[in-house]
């Protein structure tokens, strides 16, 4: 049943679906702001096919086993994230203390994008792992604080389905921190104005600059599942599971306005320097953060 | 190789290299990214890195120098791979076809599978040229 489950439902395959939609539901609507048509429907997946035919070149400065792994790491914790959170969101099954485990899952991703580029041997690759790097240690802080809200909320519960019967967002610090984590979600997706690691027009693809054919396509695979993981995770953390079909199909409407307003942020923001970006995190959000949970300790 | 360039042909990544061109065909070609044409409906994606790329699309009359640059981007690229000749310059010369620092045609150096003429190409030309590279991809 596990297998099942791994490469089936909840994880690989339906996330797959379901993050190549929401990453064209990113680029479409990015296109409409922009007075575009944008792609159609299907254009992610046309993309991964296609990369999979290209011929893969391993660069012959590269540390080559680590730069063909790197790709595999994030892409197995990507799959075991969407798993474990899918299990808990859709078939009611929980494992003890996966909320923790999934925290952890997150930021071994950011750490394979961190391998990966540092054994590519390009200096473009290692601006954008260092970059990585640093973004991973300045949104992790605040992002663990946001998700320490609706534990709180539920009585101090590290299992994920005791947190999907609470509704946190109904109070004050369950907004607060919902907005939050919406920023760090927007950090960890590497969306502007976070887009420093990858920053297309200044670092030219950034981390994954030196990948080509398959392994380009388990990295953009990666990005896809990232698209639907994280915004599911930030809206069934802060509304819980409803009950019956209305409560469902308002879980629904919640993930997609979760989704517009994490591709609103990134079309109305140009990308800021690594400087501003761990300011804003460390001086401004985490101190908001540990606010927001001190309020949700005494009950507001 | 049906199925998979009946793929390819929807989802071109295009490589922008200028070889010493005088700039006119490379604001021609930004123009084609911008919302009045808006190659992404097409799939058609401006890409920062050649490991990334399908097309290689490439301005200018090929100077001594990029030469070398644009054969070693050739040998980068991973297969397979269309070259583009976008204006007069890869071609014959144009105004720099008797220049002293002038290393061209471009396909002295690299094969070129499509050649899109024109001092610069309207959008629209280039537009119809990249359909043409997609058609004979049938």
């Amino acid at each position: 049943m596990i297998a099942v489950y791994t490469l089936l439902f909840p994880g690989l395959v339906f996330t797959a679906f379901c993050g190549m939609i929401a990453w064209w539901i990113e680029r479409k609507l990015s296109a409409l702001f922009q007075h575009r048509v944008g792609p159609p429907w299907y254009q992610n997946f046309i993309d991964f096919f296609k990369l999979l035919g290209k011929e893969s070149i391993v660069p012959a400065d590269s540390a080559i086993i680590m730069y063909s792994v790197a790709p595999l790491i994030a892409f197995a914790s990507v799959v075991a994230f969407a798993t474990v959170l899918g299990s808990a969101v859709f078939l009611n099954i929980e494992i003890a203390g996966d909320l923790i485990l999934l925290l952890y899952l997150s930021s071994l991703v950011s750490t394979g994008i961190f391998l990966g580029a540092s054994a590519s041997a390009n200096v473009y690759a290692a601006i954008g792992a260092s970059r990585e790097i640093k973004m991973l240690l300045a949104d992790e802080l605040v992002f663990i604080m946001v998700v320490l809200v609706p534990v709180v909320k539920s009585g101090f519960s590290f299992r994920f389905g005791a947190v999907l019967n609470t509704s946190a967002i109904t109070s004050f610090s369950g907004v607060m921190a919902y907005i939050l984590g919406l920023m760090c979600i927007q950090a960890k997706l590497a969306l502007q104005p976070f887009d420093l690691p990858e920053a297309e027009t200044e670092l030219a693809g950034g981390v994954e600059i030196e990948y080509s054919g398959v392994l380009l396509g388990i990295w953009k695979l990666t990005k896809a599942m990232e698209f639907f993981i994280y915004p599911l995770f930030l809206s069934v953390l802060f509304f819980g599971i409803g009950k019956g079909f209305v409560g469902i199909l308002l879980n629904v409407l919640f993930y997609i306005l979760t989704l517009i307003i994490l591709i609103i942020v990134k079309n109305v923001n140009p990308r800021v320097t690594i400087d501003k970006m761990l300011n804003f995190f460390w001086k401004v959000l985490s101190p908001l953060a540990l606010i927001a949970l001190v309020l949700a300790l005494f009950g507001g | 190789m049906g199925v998979y360039n009946r793929i390819l042909k929807k989802s071109l990544w295009v490589f922008h290299m200028s070889a010493s061109p005088c700039n006119n065909c490379d604001i021609e070609v930004l123009d084609l990214l911008t919302p009045g044409y808006d190659l992404e409906r097409f799939g058609i994606k401006l890409v920062g890195s050649i490991r990334h790329a399908d097309v290689l699309l490439i301005t200018g009359m090929g100077g001594c120098k990029i030469s070398e640059r644009v054969v070693r981007l050739y040998n980068q690229a991973p297969k397979p791979v269309f070259v583009v000749a976008v204006g007069t310059c890869p071609i014959g010369g144009a105004t720099f076809k008797d220049s002293y620092s002038r290393c061209g045609p471009l396909d002295k150096l690299i094969p070129v599978n499509l050649y899109i003429p024109g001092c610069p190409p309207k959008p629209e030309a280039m537009i119809e040229g990249l359909l043409k590279l997609l058609g004979r991809l049938d």
